[in-house]
C-alpha cells in the first residue's frame, strides 16, 4: 500500500476510533454534554475522511462498491490482513 | 445485524516472521479469555439486560471485540506467512502444521480448540456484568504476558491498544453494573399505601 493511502487510512482509523470510544462512553453517559459535542465533531469528520477514502482507494463497504463506473470494486486488493 | 468494514480497527504490523509468538497469540484468537469468547458471550448475553445503557454497551463492546479478533487473526497470519516449515517444526507448531498448515485457527495456545465452556451467560445482569468485568481483566493480563514474550515493536504497538481497550471495556462495565444495581434499587417497595 502506497504511503498516501496508508495515512489517509490511518487517519480514518483514528477519528472512527474516537467516534467508537465516545460512543461507549455515551451508552453509560447519555446526557453528557460535552462527550455528545465532540462526538458530533468526530462522526463529522470520520463520514469526510471515509468519502474521500473511499472515492480514492475503493469500497470500505460493498454497498459503495459501483459508485463510480461499472466494475466490482469490493473484492479488489488490498484485504485488511494483508496491508503492509 | 452486523456490517463489515474492509479495514481494521488498529493497524498491525510486524517486523519479521515469528512462528513462536504466533504459537502463544494464538490463545487470544480461540482461547478461554481471547477476542473470539469475549464477542460471543457479550453478545449473548445482551438479550436478557434489563437496562439500554446495558444493552447498548454489550452490543457496541461485543461488535469492537470482532475487530479485535480481526487484528489477532491478522497478527498470527503475518507471523506465520514467510515461516519456513522448517521454522515452523522447530517452534513447535508441527502438529497445527500438519492439520491447519499456515490457516488462522480459533484455538488457545495450549492447543485446545475454541469452546463456548470458557464463558458463561446466567440470564442475570448482575452475575454476567460481574463476569464481564473479570473477562476484561483476564484478557488485560494475557496481553500483558504477550507483551513480555515479543520484542518486536510494530507488534508490541497493536497489542499495546488491544491492552488499553480491556481497561477501558472494564470501566464501562463496572458503569453498567453500577446502573444495574441503582435500577434494581428502585424496584424495593419500602412502603405499601
Amino acid at each position: 500500500m502506497d504511503k498516501d493511502q496508508y495515512n489517509l487510512l490511518t487517519k480514518l482509523q483514528v477519528y472512527q476510533f474516537a467516534a467508537e470510544d465516545l460512543g461507549m462512553f455515551l451508552n453509560t453517559h447519555p446526557e453528557n454534554e460535552k462527550a455528545i459535542h465532540d462526538f458530533n465533531y468526530v462522526i463529522k469528520k470520520q463520514q469526510m475522511i471515509k468519502e474521500e477514502y473511499e472515492k480514492r482507494y475503493g469500497p470500505l463497504t460493498p454497498d459503495r462498491s459501483v459508485e463510480e463506473g461499472d466494475r466490482w470494486r469490493w473484492i479488489d486488493d488490498p484485504w485488511p490482513w494483508e496491508i503492509e | 445485524m452486523w456490517i463489515y468494514e474492509k479495514k481494521l480497527e488498529y493497524p498491525v504490523r510486524v517486523s519479521q516472521p515469528d512462528v513462536r509468538m504466533a504459537k502463544y497469540l494464538i490463545t487470544q484468537f480461540g482461547g478461554p479469555d481471547g477476542e473470539l469468547g469475549a464477542a460471543v458471550r457479550y453478545l449473548s448475553q445482551r438479550y436478557t439486560m434489563p437496562i439500554n445503557q446495558a444493552k447498548g454497551t454489550l452490543t457496541d463492546i461485543g461488535s469492537e471485540e470482532f475487530g479485535h479478533w480481526e487484528m489477532i487473526g491478522t497478527m498470527v497470519y503475518k507471523l506465520l506467512k514467510d515461516a519456513s516449515v522448517d521454522e515452523i517444526k522447530k517452534a513447535g507448531l508441527g502438529g497445527y502444521y500438519a492439520e491447519h498448515a499456515r490457516g488462522v485457527y480459533p484455538q488457545s495456545a495450549g492447543d485446545v480448540p475454541f469452546s463456548a465452556a470458557a464463558f458463561a451467560v446466567k440470564g442475570d445482569a448482575v452475575a454476567d456484568l460481574t463476569e464481564n468485568m473479570a473477562a476484561e481483566e483476564k484478557a488485560r493480563a494475557t496481553y500483558e504476558t504477550l507483551l513480555q514474550l515479543t520484542d518486536d515493536a510494530c507488534l508490541k504497538d497493536s497489542i499495546k491498544f488491544l491492552r488499553e481497550r480491556e481497561v477501558v471495556h472494564f470501566q464501562r462495565f463496572g458503569e453498567c453494573l453500577r446502573l444495574v444495581q441503582e435500577y434494581n434499587n428502585s424496584k424495593k417497595c419500602f412502603a405499601t399505601s
